[in-house]
């Protein structure tokens, strides 16, 4: 019963993003964010791009050869290539040389505000281009590709965390890393404002829905933004094209059975456009999406929202 | 010569004819009332079929059992294929009750999210 149980809760800075975790335990508080914190390394030390000695790093500077990676890597990149063939290639890992060619070559913080060079448009070399022996450990990426795990590693973590501090506390769990949120461990819902930047608090306009169990993701094209000849750029890349996906959605939140599955289907959506309420339908996921008009639209029993042009100026 | 190995044959057992003949006439049964069930199994299906909304502010789930009898079910949409992959194609269905979600994607929620009016506890947004 967490409505007559007291909740613990802390806050931190990782990722460029911040990390919220809830417990509602108020005595494993400082364990469960020790914990929290140590899976967090684990998976930086394993996938963060930008860190020249991490196990991602490693195997992207020796693509073409093949590389005995670490388990968690191993494991990120069993997601990462799941969650392409779930969203039929819309999710790709192998868009790092995109990325970086549209100018996400670094931490966001520290992306040039306003580069006069124009964007190059890169399409990935798709997913299946990876090579994974399961059984050895090993990875092989083509000459000349990389790896971009930032479209499940931070909702894996979430999902990592919220089952081992459920586990270990006994007690139930929110991990939320930078509005990749996954709940554990049971109880009464847990009450999520979803809006379209995470840390805007009341400022921007949202809705607060319970959510039980599972995880709840929203992708945004409003947030990580920088500047490139005049033209505002997006981290979100079409692996099809190279470019930053189109303009029909300002953000998109989904509910799934866990966070990366949540995460996969709202960055989908966002590469969609409008296809992406019919696709998520039919996947019975219930979903949230913001137009650019500031438009709401519903898919899959998500609840209704009496105002329903809230975004609108 | 083979008709008449056959004539021989029914003559010394003639219940083996009788139960091909039986055997027959099941099967032309059967074939016919199962040809009668998949015209109206196609039927019912065309029209609960749903036409894909285009309406601003819309719940899609809503769509379900509004289809009228034009809107074909079983388009592919288009919308994943990709590019890069070749993959990924998915068969759509209108958005009828039978809805099965493609096999290996992404899995719904045990619970969907339900309406609150409490206070926050935490924030899902874009980062």
């Amino acid at each position: 019963m967490i409505a007559q149980m007291t909740i613990a809760q802390t806050r931190f800075e990782v990722w460029g993003t911040t990390a919220h975790l809830l417990i509602a335990d108020t005595a494993a508080l400082p364990a469960a964010e020790t914990a929290l914190r140590r899976v967090l390394r684990r998976i930086d030390r394993a996938c963060n791009r930008f860190v020249p000695d991490s196990a991602l790093s490693r195997l992207n500077a020796a693509a073409g050869r093949t590389v005995l990676v670490e388990p968690m890597l191993l494991n990120a990149i069993g997601v990462a290539l799941r969650a392409a063939e779930q969203s039929g290639g819309l999710v790709d890992p192998t868009v790092g040389p995109a990325l970086a060619a549209i100018g996400y070559d670094r931490d966001l913080a520290a992306i040039p505000v306003d580069n006069p060079a124009p964007i190059r448009a890169l399409p990935a070399a798709g997913w299946r281009t990876v090579s994974v022996n399961d059984r050895l450990g090993t990875v092989q990426l083509l000459p000349g590709t990389s790896l971009d795990l930032g479209a499940t590693a931070k909702a894996l973590a979430a999902d990592l965390a919220a089952t081992e501090l459920a586990t270990r506390f006994g007690c139930p769990v929110l991990v939320n890393l930078g509005g990749d949120l996954a709940v554990a461990g049971g109880g009464e819902p847990w009450r999520v404002r979803v809006t379209e930047d995470h840390r805007a608090g009341d400022g921007l306009p949202g809705q607060v829905v319970s959510v039980r169990s599972g995880g709840l993701a929203t992708s945004s094209r409003t947030v990580r933004t920088w500047r490139r000849a005049g033209q505002q750029v997006h981290h979100l890349v079409d692996p099809r094209t190279g470019r930053p996906a189109d303009l029909t959605w300002r953000c998109v939140s989904v509910a799934a059975a866990d966070c990366v599955g949540a995460n996969v289907a709202a960055t989908a959506a966002m590469i969609l456009g409008p296809h992406a309420p019919l696709w998520l339908a039919q996947r019975r996921l219930p979903a949230r999406l913001v137009a650019a008009d500031g438009t709401v639209h519903t898919t899959a029993g998500w609840p209704s929202q009496q105002r329903a042009k809230e975004y609108a100026a | 010569m083979t008709e008449d190995v056959t004539e021989v044959a029914y003559q010394h057992q003639p219940s083996a004819r009788d139960a091909g003949i039986t055997k027959v006439a099941a099967l032309t049964v059967a074939l016919t009332l199962a040809g009668v069930a998949g015209t109206a199994g196609i039927g019912a299906a065309i029209a609960n079929a749903a036409p894909a909304p285009k309406k601003a502010g819309t719940d899609y789930s809503k769509n379900k059992t509004t289809g009228k009898g034009n809107q074909a079910g079983g388009k592919n949409t288009g919308g994943n294929n990709t590019g890069n992959t070749g993959g990924g194609g998915t068969a759509g269905n209108g958005g009828g009750t039978s809805t099965t979600p493609p096999s290996g994607s992404v899995t719904p929620p045990n619970d969907n999210p339900e309406s609150s009016s409490g206070d926050e506890q935490s924030t899902s947004g874009g980062s």
